[in-house]
């Protein structure tokens, strides 16, 4: 019979720290992963000769990155395994770290990701599969997800005015997060004021391109108390879910399907409802994406995230605090560290660290994430 | 655009062509062991099934507009934006994205019946370009 994260010995998040998510910039990408891996080892209070195994996720720097960056803690010889799984190469990371300290394998694991712009452009493995595409050259994501936006106003009656409050929020929250890439409060008239991208999606409800650092100490008991470790500042891992595309009665409905199944199942696999979660970090790329994965994940009905939207329920000190960090449209979005900057804000969060952007009382949260591709990864965590 | 003895070379032809009848066509397969009708067509096996037996059949370049959205910002000069990519769930099943052929206006094209359209584009060298067309 198969297992899941909570049948093997528990795992908690230790220790997190960033560099923050800015602009292409001539910064080194050593630099920017020295800065997250010191940050989350201080914060968890042990030094990188306890880690046992390391794991760097990236999707746009050269292979083999690790070691140039985690060297220069001290060469302990400790294996380096790298991760690229598109936008979900962190939260993949992750995953394979907690399982590997859940079995038992290791005690304590460093997981680091990192990424900078590429002088050229990456190319994707589907363009490389050898089938042609109609219009494949036309259709950058963002139309891929104004399509998305532009269905949605149809069925739910909702206007892009509405959906642009997820850009208001998140910017707000952005505002309140010294790591974020967008710092900034905006106005929905900002918002909408803003150069149109595709369809009626602006700059401003788009994830921007950029560069930075995250990561996280992950830990057993037994570590914990080795290391003289504050228990009650360590956030369990109740699961881990993680799920790839498949054939759906409605295939154009692949990213909410997608969401969908992989959100219950971690939520299902931790004894989760998805009234219970506190804090929520998705992947927001374009600001339809929020509207859409709330409803998918159950955090309200479908065709009730604009009302829910609008009361005032996604944001922080609301029902369920959705992307407190700014999300990727104003944290950003540097793709490697991603996913492992979600869970160090979740953990930020469910620990009453979080500062101004505290939601009150959080106990429970969700980090979501997919990647091109498409594959989609959600943990839960519980303090 | 219907073929002639003086057309262009068509851009993609394993997508798209003219049937019999001078009407553009998509190119799709459909798999032998479990019916599914796909578009693009590959040989490397059906995502449904996992079969690797696979016909190559001719898709009516016709249905309805799930989406669209005008484009404002593309990373090559042609075509100019702004222009419109529409979503269309043929009547054969699959589901294709392409260009829609109405120039610079904006609109409302949800739910419209269209029907695909070869156009020319570029200048060297000149090639036909599947689009899909919005019926009157």
């Amino acid at each position: 019979m198969k297992k899941t994260l909570k049948n093997l010995r528990p795992v908690y998040v230790v220790g997190i720290g960033w560099h923050r998510y800015q602009d292409p910039s001539d910064t080194s990408y050593v630099t920017l992963g020295l800065a997250a891996a010191r940050q989350a080892l201080a914060n968890a209070g042990v030094p990188f000769a306890g880690v046992d195994t390391a794991y760097v996720a990236r999707a746009l720097l050269g292979m083999a990155c690790g070691r140039p960056i985690l060297r220069h803690l001290g060469a302990t010889g400790l294996p380096i395994t790298h991760v690229e799984n598109a936008s979900a190469s962190g939260s993949t990371a992750f995953r394979n770290a907690c399982i590997e300290v859940g079995s038992g394998l290791a005690d304590t694991a460093l997981v680091l990701g990192v990424d900078k712009r590429p002088p050229a452009p990456v190319v994707r493995g589907e363009a490389q599969a050898g089938i042609e595409q109609l219009a494949s050259e036309y259709i950058a994501p963002f139309t891929h997800f104004a399509l998305l936006a532009d269905k949605y106003v149809h069925r739910s009656g909702a206007g892009m005015r509405d959906i642009a409050r997820v850009a208001v929020k998140n910017h707000r929250n952005g505002a309140l997060n010294p790591n974020a890439q967008r710092q900034k409060e905006r106005t929905l008239d900002e918002v909408l004021a803003g150069r149109r991208v595709s369809g009626e999606l602006t700059v401003l409800q788009c994830t921007p391109l950029g560069e930075g650092a995250a990561a996280v100490v992950l830990m057993s008991e037994e570590a914990i108390k080795a290391h003289g470790i504050n228990s009650g500042r360590a956030v369990r891992v109740l699961s881990s879910a993680a799920q790839s595309q498949a054939v759906y009665e409605d295939a154009t409905a692949f990213d909410e399907l997608l969401t969908q199944a992989t959100c219950l199942q971690a939520l299902r696999e931790a004894g989760v409802a998805p009234a219970a979660l506190d804090v929520v970090e998705l992947h927001d790329a374009f600001s339809i994406e929020e509207v859409l994965y709330v409803e998918a994940m159950g955090l309200c009905k479908p065709g009730e995230a604009i009302a829910a939207l609008k009361a005032g329920e996604f944001d922080i000190g609301g029902r369920v605090a959705v992307s407190p960090s700014g999300g990727l449209i104003a944290m950003g979005h540097p793709i490697g560290p991603t996913g492992v900057g979600q869970i160090a804000e979740i953990a930020l969060q469910l620990r009453g660290e979080a500062g101004a952007r505290q939601q009150p009382g959080a106990r429970t949260g969700l980090a979501h994430m997919v990647g091109v591709g498409a594959v989609c990864y959600a943990h839960v965590l519980s303090i | 655009m219907k073929t002639n003895d003086t057309h262009p070379p068509i851009g993609k032809p394993s997508l798209c062509g003219w049937d019999a009848d001078q009407n553009p066509v998509l190119r799709g397969v459909r798999c032998r062991a479990c019916g599914e009708v796909a578009f693009p067509p590959q040989h490397y096996g059906c995502e449904r099934c996992g079969s690797g037996e696979l016909a190559e059949v001719e898709l009516a370049a016709q249905g309805v507009v799930l989406g669209s959205s005008q484009v404002h910002i593309h990373a090559q000069p042609v075509p100019a934006v702004p222009f419109t990519v529409a979503e269309v769930r043929l009547d054969a099943g699959p589901v294709v994205r392409a260009l829609l052929d109405v120039g610079r206006e904006a609109g409302d094209w949800h739910g419209r019946r269209v029907h695909g359209v070869l156009k020319e584009r570029g200048n060297d060298p000149v090639v036909l370009e599947f689009h899909f067309g919005v019926k009157a």
